[in-house]
């Protein structure tokens, strides 16, 4: 086996970093104020401080430790993101029962699924979420495209 | 007598029959994502979050509480049946219950664990109901430096002791404190880290946050996971049945994960999971024959499972007695009280009795419910785990979508939600804990507000902190942690690298 290092730690731990130098240095924005009158700049700046400080404490030990590459199901994260969007999308253009059948669709896509299981499961997402959302709890959602 | 009073108005607000119906939606979902695994309480809370917007707050937290503590219940029927946990804390249940499922007493496990969890539920309630008036009345004269020390406390023993090292829940922990910070200041009235947006004026939406970290991170890791084959053996209520000696074998680990899992669990960081942990440990080291556990021991079960069950129940005490919440899962249910405007501290009990003392009562109902609906109709949740993954989680998406729409009627959190999906499955991958970043997000506010207010009263000196015995006391045990959690990064540090160093001189 190949000598990783602990990659997990080592990116974690530097965007931890950047984080805490980014709240640092826009928080500078605010005023900071005096200890006995803290400005609304105050908090933001001394914990982003110390973000960037513990970011450093994970990565660094992480670059003498052995660990395992890291794997990501990009396919998952990215068909899954791509339906919230279309929900949000045609939530309120194309009414409840198309956006959910669309988004529920989109999210299927990496996984392995007959066609006509997907087109059910699809069918009943949408049945359920009509059923709860707009009709039992009483939202007020368009529910067909041409019910706007 | 004012024990008896307060119950016999709780028993009262408890019965309504909205809060009983809500008591039982809650218990009988949360045995629903807690038999599941990869759906735990916490997705499932934040789910019903925007759905508790509508109700009263008694019934929204009644509800929020069943779901919490019917997972424990559920937790141990994918453990003992599949060898995957279905909660966090019923992973000890794992490894003394699938062995005895595989000699075929499936049966006795369910039973034992269900009827360990009632005692156990029951011992925490217990103490909940002692305790808390009483720490409420200490906690009535706690001034800011008190309330900022034990948060502090709280945050830094619910980060440095999650699974994983320390120094990574810390840094999750603070960057909780700084994402709590977007959003209008209200001592100043400015704008913070908003870029001029204005959705963002009103800080990062919890429901999002919550729903993000845990619903969509969750489920987009679980897409192809365990879509095996799942074998799993029809269990009828006949083989539950524990001989006499079984019976006799599970009494005392009972008694001692109950007393051990209430204890643990009241303080701020021990959640199920450590309680369930330390009373294996216990079991193993006063059984006669420790060798058996590990291959089917009904100790190694029946003691843990009591153990979490009653920490889950104690781990009210801080967040109803104090306002202080324990972990994640309390922070966000104190979240849902103060968007109904109550809130949360040492005035909750005084103030809104029929809520507390409803809510404690409907604990006790609560978990007689899940003991009707464990054992009889465990059928039903065993064929619950024959259900792919993949038929369900495209209804979660929608519903998170949906759900965080309905806070405001906004697309915008829908985007936030997506965002917020993508960072906490960043983080999932790169095996930061998210627990503690939602607990730091909601005391993040509440934190700078009690700082600000000791630092203005004593004028600048943080000796304040330190004069006060409360707080200097809480202070110290925050320090010493903190002190613990670095020396154990450095030494484990040391270690990884001699082992790195073994392995360099080799010639390629």
């Amino acid at each position: 086996m190949k000598n990783t290092r602990d990659i997990h730690d080592l990116v974690g731990g530097l965007l931890m970093t950047a984080t805490g130098l980014f709240f640092a240095l826009y928080g500078r924005e605010y005023e900071f104020g005096t200890t006995s009158r803290m400005g609304p700049g105050y908090f933001p700046v001394v914990l982003g401080w110390i973000l960037a400080v513990l970011g450093v404490s994970v990565a660094v030990p992480a670059w003498w430790r052995r660990g395992t590459k890291v794997t990501v199901q990009w396919s998952n994260l990215f068909w899954c993101v791509l339906s919230l969007l279309a929900f949000a999308i045609t939530l309120r253009t194309l009414g409840v029962v198309v956006a959910s059948f669309l988004a529920a669709l989109l999210s299927l896509m990496p996984s392995a699924m007959g066609l006509r299981t997907r087109l059910t499961v699809c069918a009943v997402v949408a049945l359920l979420t009509t059923l709860i959302f707009p009709i039992g709890l009483q939202m007020i959602l368009p529910i067909w495209p041409w019910s706007l | 007598m004012d024990l008896l009073a307060n119950l016999w108005l709780g028993l009262q607000v408890a019965v309504e029959p909205t809060n009983l119906l809500y008591c039982f939606f809650g218990v009988f979902l949360g045995t629903v994502v807690g038999v599941l695994p990869g759906i735990g309480a916490l997705a499932a809370i934040s789910l019903l979050l925007p759905l508790s917007y509508h109700m009263s707050p008694t019934a929204a937290i009644i509800m929020l509480a069943g779901v919490y503590y019917g997972a424990q219940y559920g937790g141990s029927t994918a453990s003992i049946l599949l060898n995957l946990p279905g909660t966090p804390s019923a992973a000890v249940t794992c490894l003394d219950g699938y062995p005895m499922a595989k000699k075929g007493k499936a049966g006795v496990a369910l039973f034992t664990t269900t009827i360990a969890s009632l005692v156990g539920a029951m011992t925490g309630l217990v103490l909940l109901t002692l305790f808390s008036p009483a720490i409420a009345e200490i906690g009535l004269k706690f001034g800011p430096a008190e309330f900022c020390a034990m948060m502090l406390l709280g945050l830094v023993a619910a980060s440095s002791m999650s699974a994983g090292s320390a120094t990574k829940g810390l840094s999750m922990m603070v960057f909780g404190l700084l994402l709590g910070m977007v959003g209008t200041d209200v001592n100043s009235g400015a704008t913070r880290f908003s870029f001029d947006i204005p959705e963002l004026m009103d800080g990062i939406n919890l429901v999002a946050l919550a729903m993000g970290l845990f619903g969509v991170a969750e489920v987009i890791r679980g897409i192809n996971s365990a879509d095996t084959t799942r074998k799993i053996e029809k269990i009828s209520l006949k083989s539950m049945a524990p001989s006499r000696e079984e019976f006799k074998a599970t009494i005392k680990p009972m008694a001692r994960g109950s007393v051990l899992g209430a204890a643990l669990g009241a303080l701020p960081g021990v959640g199920p999971s450590i309680a369930s942990f330390m009373s294996y440990a216990v079991e193993k080291k006063v059984a006669k024959d420790p060798s058996r556990f590990g291959h089917g021991a009904i100790e190694g079960i029946s003691g843990p499972e009591a153990a979490n069950n009653a920490a889950a129940q104690t781990a009210f005490v801080p967040s109803l007695s104090l306002g202080i919440p324990g972990d994640a899962v309390m922070a966000v249910m104190l979240g849902a009280l103060i968007i109904h405007g109550i809130q949360p501290g040492p005035m909750l009990i005084t103030e809104q009795p029929s809520l507390f003392w409803g809510l404690v009562v409907s604990f006790a109902i609560g978990n007689i419910m899940l003991v009707i609906l464990n054992l009889p109709t465990i059928g039903m949740w065993v064929a619950l785990l024959r259900i792919p993954f993949a038929w369900m989680y495209p209804a979660i998406l929608v519903f998170v979508a949906l759900g965080v729409y309905s806070v405001n009627n906004n697309t915008f959190d829908i985007y936030t939600v997506s965002v917020l999906g993508i960072m906490g499955y960043a983080l999932m991958v790169l095996k930061f804990e998210p627990a503690p970043l939602l607990l730091g997000y909601i005391l993040g506010p509440l934190l700078e507000e009690y700082l600000r207010r000791a630092l203005l009263i004593s004028r600048g000196d943080p000796m304040v902190f330190l004069e006060r015995p409360i707080s200097a006391t809480l202070l110290a045990l925050t320090a010493l942690m903190l002190l613990w959690a670095f020396w154990s990064t450095v030494r484990s540090s040391l270690r990884a690298k001699r082992e790195l160093d073994a392995l360099r001189p080799q010639p390629e």
